[in-house]
């Protein structure tokens, strides 16, 4: 009967799962942009994108109420040169996290709509249908490097 | 027979004397965290952005940090420029420098470069110039640059070495750091112990 019990519950998981895993879906931590410096109409966001779920998922597109335009962007490194590349995506594999860090892919903002600061807020849409919103906040130089210091 | 002793011997001797120098220099710059780039001292003026005439021979002595890039870079020169700062902050002492040329002269002008540096430190020393002056600057380093087309008609990025390159108090390029090794702690160091 226990036995019976313990089998009965542990199917109830088994078919439970994958919603579950469903519910924990895609997910944008620490986000921050780039303060842009004066005269220029040009940065970059920066943040770390979670994917506890069981599915592979895919940054599509981004925007920002502060930017005319944002794109995904990585870098490629050539023998003594580097190169920023648009890309149309970037996977977010199942149970990675994937950062987006001043030198390496981060989103490109351009056509600021002047010189940014305080918040901003960044909006991804993901292959799953995810949408995220996130409100990120504009760090200065100084305050930028203080943070590479903790991450 | 007898007579070739004395070339070989001389031969012998400025092996000797050669590796011995070679030698000397290798262990003298193992503990450094940047590269070792050893090339020659070289000389260049350029314009800063306050307007002043520059020569790197004006600041023999110094320890100077050098960095291409252009102001409409949204990512790595803003990050480079950032890191530069606080190397500038660690080391405290005057006879460290940190210089940004741009790779880009047709955009950045002296006016441009006078907002945009100063955002950074105010130590810092942003430099433009003939595209001819800033092109003999990048073969002295041993570096390429390259604009690359956008897709908006002025909109362009410049495509450059990332690297910081460290200039002795003598003038000669001495050591380079690769983007991997853009460490401010680490940078600085290097820096007070040539200072010393």
């Amino acid at each position: 009967m226990t036995m019976k019990k313990t089998l009965l519950v542990f199917l109830f998981f088994l078919l439970a799962a994958p919603f579950a895993r469903g519910e924990a879906g895609i997910s944008v931590k620490d986000p921050w942009v780039r303060q842009n410096p004066p005269g220029t109409l040009v940065t970059a966001a920066y943040m770390v994108i979670e994917n506890p779920g069981a599915t592979a998922d895919e940054l599509l597109s981004v925007s920002c109420d502060c930017s005319a335009e944002a794109s995904i962007h990585v870098i490629e490194m050539g023998e003594d040169s580097m190169v920023m590349k648009e890309v149309p995506s970037i996977a977010v594999p199942p149970g990675a996290s994937v950062g987006l860090s001043p030198g390496g892919s981060h989103l490109m903002l351009e056509g600021l709509s002047g010189d940014i600061k305080d918040n901003v807020v960044l909006e991804l849409k993901f292959r799953s249908g995810a949408r995220i919103s996130v409100k990120a906040p504009v760090l200065s130089p100084q305050a930028a490097q203080k943070r590479s210091h903790h991450h | 027979m007898k007579k070739y002793y004395l070339p070989l011997a001389a031969l012998v001797l400025i092996a000797l004397v050669w590796f011995g120098v070679l030698g000397f220099l290798g262990t003298g710059n193992g503990t450094f965290h940047g590269d070792e780039y050893r090339r020659p001292a070289f000389d260049f003026s350029l314009t800063d952005h306050r307007s002043q005439k520059f020569s790197l021979s004006d600041h023999t002595g110094k320890v100077i940090l050098l960095n291409f890039g252009f102001t409409n870079c949204p990512d790595v020169c803003p990050t480079t420029l950032g890191m530069l700062g606080e190397v500038l902050d660690l080391v405290g002492d005057e006879r460290a420098m940190a210089l940004f040329i741009t790779v880009d002269p047709e955009r950045d002008t002296v006016s441009k470069l006078g907002d945009y540096i100063p955002f950074f430190h105010g130590s810092i020393v942003g430099l433009t110039g003939s595209e001819q002056a800033i092109k003999q600057v990048n073969d002295a380093c041993g570096t390429l640059y390259s604009k690359e087309q956008e897709t908006l008609e002025d909109d362009y990025l410049v495509i450059h070495s990332p690297a910081v390159y460290l200039i002795g108090p003598g003038g000669e390029i001495m050591l380079r750091y690769p983007k991997e090794k853009l460490d401010p702690g680490k940078i600085a160091d290097d820096v007070k112990r040539l200072l010393l």
